[in-house]
C-alpha cells in the first residue's frame, strides 16, 4: 500500500510545473472589468483608509453627521451642501443656495435657495430640507449629543422660519457674523450637508447614532442631491456612477462631469499607491513623500504632474500648519524661556531638508498661507524677527535654560527640579517624515525625546498626559479668528481630562482680545489690530514653537484625466477626499 | 468494566471541556489586555477627526454620548460580565470604530479571504517543508535537496513581508505580472465565472508564495527534529536489515511515522501563520482577518479586537480538538492501544 | 581528536562562530563609531555607501554602519533577556509541576495548552499596544517574555517525567536525597542539552517576534533595533526608491543571526543524541 497521503517527490514537482504554469498563463488573461464603462471614461483614486490597513471604515454608513466617520470618498459625491468653500481662489461658492445675508445685527441668517433641484428619487428639494435637517441636529444636541454639530445647533439654534419654499431663516440665540461659514459651508473637512427631509424624518433624533440612511434607498441607491450615485460599496472599494439626470445639468447650473464612473479604493502603502499610478491603473492617490514624488516626476515626465507642477513644493498649501505644541499645564515647559530655548534648538531649515528635501517653507505664524491670511504675515515678520521666532541658536537656548534653572546632568541630559526634561514626542501619522528629525534634534539638545505615533497617542496628547507634541493648526482659512479662539482660556481642563485644544495655556489679555475680535464681523477694519496684538502676545510667550506650512503633495496621472487643479487655475484644492470633491470631479476634462 | 460506548465518551467529553476552557480562558485574557492602558477607545476615535483637520466640532458631548451608548462608563466587572454573557449567546457586539457596523460583519467580510490564502499556504508549506525537512536527516537523500533546504531555512530568516515587499517589486514592479496588490482588480465587478477566479487567483500568488518561501523553512525544521527521532528508532534498522530500498524506507517507514506528530503541530501552526498575516496583509493591500485586526489596535476598538482574536483561538482549539479526535483514526498503533495522554 | 569531531558535525562550531562573529563585529563597532551615529541627522540622507559611510545612510541620515553594530546587540539583547527569562520561567514551571504532580501539574497543563494554542504575535501586538509608558527593548524583551516560556514548559516538563522514572533518579530517593538534591544534582545536568537547545530556539522566536512588533510600528523608537530599521525602511519605501544598501544590510544581519542560531540548535541536537552524528565509516 503506498504512503498514500504523503505528497512524494513525483507529486511535488508537478505541483510545482502547474504553480509556474498558472503564473504563465495569468500574465495573458486580461482581468475582467465591467465592459460598459471603459477606463478612460473612468476615474480612479485611492482614498484615505482608516487606521493604516487598506479598507474603508463605516463604509456602509451614509449619515454624514456620524462622527469619526472618516470616510469621505462616498457621501460628499452624493450629497450636497448650501455653499461651498474654495480656499485657494478665495471664493465661496454657492451651490444649493444662492445667496445668504445676515440680519444687521448678525442674529439671523436669511437663505434663498436654488430653484429646480431635486433628489436622485425625484422629490425636489427646498426649504423644508434645510430645516429638517438643522432642526434634526438640535433636537438631537438637546438630547444626546452624538451627532456631529448637535451641540452646537442646540446651543445656537432659535428658530427656524419657513419663509418659503427657497427661502430660510435661521435665527439664532447670540449674534455671530461668523455662523454661515462654519456650519453650513463646506470646506476641507467641514460644513454639514443637506438631507433629504424624507428620508431622515423617519428616525427618531436620538436613535440617529445607528441610522445609516441606507436602510431606506431609492431607485438610485442612498438618497442625495449630488452629480453622482452609489453603485457599490464594499470596505475594500466604493464606485460611483454618473447621474445624467443631475439638476446642476438640468438647471444649466453647471455641465455634467466627464467621468461615467468614479472607484475609490482604500491607500495602502506608499510604494504600493506610487506603483499604482506610475502604471496608469490608477489617476490621483491620497500623497506621496517627497523622495517618491520627485522619483516619479522624475521617471514619468509625460503623465505625472503635481499642483505645482514638476517642482517644489510639489503640491498645494494645506490648512495644517505644522507646530511643536506644548503642554503648559507641565511644570517644564512652565517658564517662557525654556519654551524660547525649545524654538531656539529647532534647526527648522535641516528639518525641512531632511524631511521633504527642502521642499517646504518654514513658518513663522500658525496660520496657512492662504490669500486672506498673508497681511499677518507682513504684519508679523518685524516681530518674528526680533523674537528670534524661527532663528536657531544652541548656544543662546543653552543660556536660556541655565537662566531658567535648567542643568545638564553627566549623560547630558536636561535636568530641572532633579527630573530629565522632555517626553515622548507625540506626532500623527501625516507628520511621519518630520517627527524622527525635530526629535532627533531636541535629542541632541539635551531633552530625553523619541517620536511617538503608537495607538493611544491622541488620548495622550488630548488628556494631558503628553509634555509636547507635533500637530498642525487646522483652524483659520480665510479668518484669523479660529486658531487665535483655540488658546481662549475656555478650553484649558485639567490633566487626565479632554481639552479641545490641549494647550491649556492661559492669558487673560489674549483671551480678552480673542472675545473682542469674535464680536467683530470678518471684514471689519477693527479686526486686523486686534489680531496683530493677539498674535504679539502668542510669538512672545512662545505659545508653541511654529515650524512650518503644510502641504498635500498629490501626484496627478494625465493619462486619462486633465484639468487638474494648478497654481494657474486653483479652482479646488486636490485634496478629492475633503468634502469639497465634487468640486475636482466635476473640473477634470478628458485627455 | 464500562462499557464501551460510555468509554469512549469520557475523553470525548474531556476534550470538548478543555475546549471550552481554552475558548473561555483567552477570551477573559483578550478583555482585559487592550484595557491594560487607561485610554478611551471613543476618545481616539472622535479625536480622529479632529485630527484630520476639523476644529469645529465639540467632542465632549459626543464622548459623552458613545461612552454611555458602548457602555464604557460602567465599571470593569460589570463590562465583563456582559462581554461573557454576550459571547455565550454569540454575540460580539458593535465595532466602535465602525459605529453601526456589527463586528460580526466587519470580520465575516474578511474571513474568507484570510482562510483562502492561508490554508492552501499553510498545507502546501505544510507539505513542501515536511518532506524536505525529513530529507535532511535521511543520509542518502540526494545532494540537491540536502543543499535546498538550507536556501530555504535561509529566507525562514527574513520576516515574509521583506520577502513580500520584494516579491512586489521585482514581479509586480518590474516585470509586472503580476498585480500590485489587493483581493482582486480596482474596475473588476465579482461575477461567478472562470475569468474572476483566475483573477482572485492571480492576486493570491505574490501573498503566498512570500508566505510560502518563509514558512517552508519552519516545516522542515520541525520535521527535522522529529525525523531525528524516528530514524534512530529499532525498526528502521529492521528495514534496513530486510533489503529494502532506501526511497521505500524513507517513504513507507521514516516520513509516515513522522509525519503523524506534526499533523498536530499543523493545528498549532495555523495560530502562527495567521500571526504573520497580519503583516503580509498589510504589505500586499490584501482584504482579510490580519489587516482588521491591525486597524483594530490602531483605532483601539476593543470589540473588533475581541471578535476577531475569539474567532481565531476558537478556529486554532477547534483544530486541535479535531486533531486529536482524528489522530487514533490515523495512527493505528493508537486506536489499538486506547487514546494516549 | 577534536579535527574529528569538527570534521563529523562543524554545526555547533560554525554557528557558535557566525553568532561571536556578529557579535565581535557590534563589540568592536562600537570603539570605532559612536552610539548617535545611529540617530538621525548624523550624516546626509539616503547616501550609497562610500568612503565616510561604508554602509550608507538611510533616508533620515543615520549611518547604517553605526546602526548594524548598536542594533545587532540590541536586537540580540531583546533575544536573550526574553530567551533567558522564558526558559527559566518555563524550567521552574516544569519542574514544579513534574515534581509535584496531581493538581498542580493539571492546571499548568491546561494553562500551557491554552496558552499554546493563541497565536504569539497577535497577542504580543495587543499587549505592546497596550503599553502607554515609553516602549523601550527591556519592556518590549519582557513582554515577549510573557509568551516564550509555553513550549520550554512544556517540552521540559516532558523531559523530567521521563527522567523521574530513571534508574538513577529512583537509586538517589532510594538514598533518602531531597527533592532539591535530586533535581540540582542529577536532574538538571542531564537536562542541560535541552535547556541549552531551548533556550536558543526561544532566542530565535524572541527575535523574530521582536523584529515583527517592530515592524508593525509598536516598537522602541528610540532605540536603533534591527526591526526598527526595517519598519523605516517599510515605510520610508526603500524598495521603490531603489535604496539598496538600506535593505541589504539588515536582513544581512539577521539571516546571518538565524543561520547561527539554526545551526547551533542542530549542533546541540546532536551532541544529545549521538545517534545523529553523521556516519563517517
Amino acid at each position: 500500500m503506498r504512503a498514500s497521503r504523503t505528497i512524494t517527490r513525483r507529486q511535488w514537482i508537478q505541483q510545482a510545473a502547474i504553480t509556474a504554469a498558472g503564473v504563465a498563463a495569468a500574465r495573458g488573461a486580461d482581468a475582467q472589468t465591467d465592459a460598459t464603462v471603459a477606463r478612460a471614461d473612468t476615474l480612479v483614486a485611492t482614498g484615505q483608509p482608516s487606521g493604516g490597513a487598506p479598507t474603508f471604515a463605516q463604509y456602509n454608513d451614509f449619515n454624514p453627521f456620524h462622527p469619526g466617520l472618516d470616510l469621505r470618498s462616498s457621501i460628499c459625491f452624493v450629497l450636497e451642501p448650501l455653499f461651498f468653500y474654495s480656499v485657494l481662489p478665495d471664493r465661496m461658492v454657492p451651490w444649493l443656495a444662492e445667496s445668504y445675508e445676515y440680519s444687521a445685527d448678525h442674529s439671523a441668517i436669511t437663505v434663498h435657495l436654488r430653484q429646480g433641484v431635486s433628489w436622485n428619487d425625484g422629490h425636489p428639494f427646498g426649504a423644508d430640507d434645510v430645516i429638517y435637517t438643522i432642526d434634526m441636529l438640535r433636537k438631537n444636541g438637546q438630547g444626546k449629543g452624538d451627532q456631529l454639530y448637535a451641540s452646537a445647533m442646540a446651543r445656537d439654534v432659535k428658530e427656524l422660519v419657513r419663509v418659503d419654499d427657497h427661502t430660510v431663516r435661521i435665527e439664532l440665540n447670540h449674534p455671530d457674523p461668523r455662523w454661515f461659514f462654519t456650519y453650513l459651508t463646506v470646506r476641507f473637512t467641514e460644513g454639514s450637508f443637506i438631507l433629504p427631509k424624507h428620508i431622515y424624518s423617519v428616525v427618531d433624533p436620538a436613535n440617529l447614532a445607528s441610522f445609516t440612511a441606507l436602510d431606506k434607498i431609492g431607485p438610485n441607491g442612498p438618497v442625495g442631491t449630488g452629480a453622482f450615485k452609489i453603485t457599490n460599496m464594499t470596505p475594500e472599494r466604493i464606485i460611483l456612477d454618473r447621474r445624467d439626470d443631475w439638476w446642476g445639468a438640468t438647471t444649466g447650473f453647471h455641465k455634467l462631469p466627464e467621468m461615467k464612473r468614479v472607484i475609490f479604493v482604500p491607500f495602502t502603502t506608499h510604494e504600493q499607491a506610487a506603483q499604482l499610478i506610475s502604471n496608469g491603473e490608477v489617476d490621483t492617490i491620497l500623497e506621496a513623500h517627497v523622495p517618491v514624488m520627485k522619483s516619479l516626476l522624475q521617471r514619468f515626465p509625460d503623465r505625472i504632474t503635481t499642483y505645482s507642477g514638476n517642482k517644489p513644493p510639489y503640491g498645494n498649501i494645506d490648512w495644517w500648519p505644522t507646530s511643536l505644541l506644548f503642554n503648559h499645564t507641565k511644570k517644564q515647559f512652565q517658564d517662557v524661556r525654556i519654551r524660547r530655548a525649545v524654538s531656539l534648538y529647532l534647526n527648522r531649515k535641516q528639518a525641512m531638508d531632511y524631511a521633504y528635501q527642502g521642499a517646504a517653507e518654514v513658518s513663522g505664524l500658525p496660520y496657512p498661507r492662504y490669500p486672506r491670511l498673508l497681511p499677518y504675515f507682513t504684519d508679523m515678520d518685524e516681530t518674528i524677527k526680533k523674537l528670534r521666532i524661527l532663528d536657531y541658536d544652541t548656544k543662546a537656548a543653552d543660556a536660556l535654560m541655565t537662566e531658567a534653572g535648567c542643568a545638564k546632568n553627566a549623560q547630558g541630559v536636561w535636568m530641572i527640579d532633579g527630573q530629565p526634561m522632555g517626553g515622548d514626542l507625540y506626532y500623527p501619522v501625516s507628520l511621519d517624515a518630520v517627527a524622527p528629525v525635530i526629535a532627533e534634534q531636541l535629542r541632541r539638545a539635551g531633552f530625553q525625546v523619541a517620536p511617538n505615533t503608537r495607538p493611544g497617542y491622541r488620548n495622550e496628547v488630548f488628556f494631558g498626559h503628553a509634555s509636547w507634541w507635533l500637530w498642525g493648526h487646522g483652524a483659520s482659512v480665510n479668518d484669523p479668528f479660529q486658531t487665535l479662539a483655540l488658546y481662549h482660556k475656555r478650553h484649558i481642563r485639567p490633566e487626565g481630562e479632554n481639552a479641545f485644544w490641549p494647550s491649556r495655556w492661559r492669558n487673560d489679555e489674549y483671551s480678552d482680545l480673542v472675545d473682542k475680535i469674535e464680536a467683530l464681523t470678518p471684514d471689519d477694519p477693527g479686526v486686523r489690530p486686534l489680531v496683530d496684538q493677539a498674535l504679539t502676545i502668542w510669538l512672545t510667550e512662545q505659545v508653541a514653537a511654529p515650524i512650518s506650512q503644510f502641504y498635500h503633495r498629490i501626484p496627478f496621472n494625465t493619462t486619462y484625466w486633465k484639468g487638474w487643479p494648478n497654481e494657474q487655475d486653483p479652482y479646488i484644492n486636490p485634496t478629492f477626499w475633503h468634502n469639497t470633491g465634487t468640486l475636482m470631479l466635476l473640473g477634470l476634462k478628458k485627455a | 468494566m464500562r462499557t464501551g460506548a460510555l468509554a469512549a465518551l469520557r475523553p470525548l467529553a474531556r476534550r470538548f471541556a478543555m475546549f471550552v476552557a481554552v475558548i473561555w480562558a483567552a477570551s477573559t485574557l483578550n478583555f482585559f489586555v487592550p484595557r491594560l492602558a487607561p485610554r478611551n477607545p471613543i476618545e481616539e476615535k472622535l479625536l480622529a477627526q479632529q485630527e484630520m483637520g476639523g476644529t469645529t466640532v465639540d467632542i465632549q458631548s459626543l464622548v459623552r454620548a458613545y461612552n454611555a451608548e458602548f457602555g464604557l462608563d460602567r465599571p470593569l466587572w460589570r463590562q465583563y460580565l456582559t462581554y461573557i454573557n454576550d459571547l455565550a449567546h454569540f454575540d460580539l457586539g458593535y465595532s466602535i470604530a465602525d459605529y453601526p457596523t456589527r463586528v460580526a460583519a466587519v470580520i465575516g467580510r474578511a474571513m474568507p479571504w484570510t482562510i483562502g490564502l492561508l490554508t492552501t499556504t499553510t498545507l502546501l508549506a505544510f507539505a513542501i517543508g515536511s518532506v524536505l525537512g525529513a530529507l535532511t536527516v535521511w543520509s542518502d537523500a540526494p545532494r540537491l535537496f540536502r543543499a535546498i533546504v538550507p536556501l530555504f531555512m535561509i529566507f525562514s530568516a527574513v520576516p515574509f513581508y521583506l520577502i513580500g515587499l520584494a516579491l512586489i517589486y521585482v514581479f509586480a514592479n518590474l516585470l509586472q505580472w503580476l498585480p500590485l496588490g489587493g483581493g482582486m482588480g480596482i474596475r473588476t465587478m465579482p461575477t461567478l465565472t472562470f475569468a474572476f477566479a483566475l483573477e482572485i487567483f492571480k492576486h493570491s500568488i505574490l501573498p503566498a508564495c512570500s508566505i510560502l518561501i518563509a514558512s517552508v523553512g519552519v516545516w522542515a525544521l520541525a520535521m527535522r527534529g522529529m525525523m531525528v527521532t524516528v530514524v534512530a528508532e529499532d525498526f528502521m534498522t529492521f528495514a534496513e536489515a530486510l533489503g529494502l530500498t532506501s526511497r521505500r524506507r524513507f517513504t513507507q517507514y521514516a516520513l509516515r511515522n513522522a509525519l503523524l506528530p506534526q499533523v498536530t503541530l499543523l493545528a498549532l501552526s495555523l495560530g502562527h501563520v495567521l500571526s504573520g498575516s497580519i503583516l503580509v496583509e498589510l504589505v500586499f493591500g490584501y482584504p482579510g482577518v490580519g489587516q482588521q485586526l491591525f486597524r483594530a489596535i490602531q483605532n483601539l476598538d476593543y470589540f473588533v479586537i475581541y471578535g476577531i482574536v475569539l474567532v481565531l483561538v476558537t478556529a486554532i482549539a477547534l483544530a486541535m480538538l479535531v486533531v486529536d479526535l482524528v489522530y487514533p483514526l490515523l495512527d493505528p498503533r493508537l486506536r489499538r492501544l486506547g487514546t494516549a495522554r | 581528536m577534536i579535527l574529528r569531531y569538527l570534521r563529523r558535525n562543524p554545526s555547533l562550531p560554525l554557528g557558535l562562530l557566525l553568532i561571536g562573529g556578529l557579535l565581535a563585529f557590534s563589540i568592536a563597532g562600537r570603539f570605532v563609531i559612536g552610539y548617535d551615529a545611529a540617530f538621525p541627522l548624523s550624516g546626509p540622507p539616503s547616501l550609497p555607501p562610500d568612503a565616510d559611510f561604508p554602509f550608507g545612510t538611510d533616508a533620515d541620515g543615520r549611518d547604517l554602519l553605526a546602526v548594524l553594530v548598536y542594533g545587532t546587540l540590541l536586537t540580540l539583547k531583546i533575544g536573550v533577556i526574553a530567551g533567558l527569562l522564558g526558559v527559566a520561567i518555563g524550567t521552574c514551571v516544569a519542574f514544579v509541576a513534574a515534581y509535584h504532580g496531581g493538581w498542580v501539574d493539571v492546571v499548568v497543563r491546561i494553562l500551557v495548552d491554552v496558552l499554546i494554542s493563541i497565536p504569539a504575535l497577535l497577542v504580543l501586538v495587543v499587549i505592546a499596544s497596550a503599553i502607554h509608558t515609553s516602549m523601550s527593548t527591556t519592556i518590549m524583551a519582557v513582554t515577549i517574555a510573557l509568551l516564550a516560556w509555553r513550549e520550554p514548559t512544556r517540552q521540559i516538563r516532558a523531559q523530567v517525567l521521563v527522567m523521574r522514572e530513571a534508574p538513577y533518579v529512583k537509586l538517589a530517593v532510594l538514598n533518602g536525597a531531597g527533592a532539591a538534591r535530586i533535581i540540582f544534582r542529577e536532574m538538571v545536568p542531564n537536562l542541560l542539552p535541552y535547556l541549552a537547545a531551548s533556550f536558543v530556539m526561544a532566542v530565535a522566536q524572541a527575535v523574530l517576534a521582536s523584529i515583527g512588533l517592530e515592524a508593525l510600528g509598536l516598537g522602541a523608537p528610540a532605540e536603533p533595533t534591527l526591526g526598527m530599521t526595517i519598519f523605516w525602511l517599510m515605510s520610508e519605501s526603500a524598495f521603490l526608491l531603489g535604496l539598496w544598501w538600506w535593505i541589504v544590510a539588515p536582513i544581512t544581519v539577521l539571516v546571518l543571526l538565524f543561520v547561527g542560531l539554526f545551526l547551533i540548535t542542530v549542533g546541540l541536537d546532536e551532541l544529545a543524541n549521538p545517534r545523529l552524528r553523521r556516519d563517517t565509516a
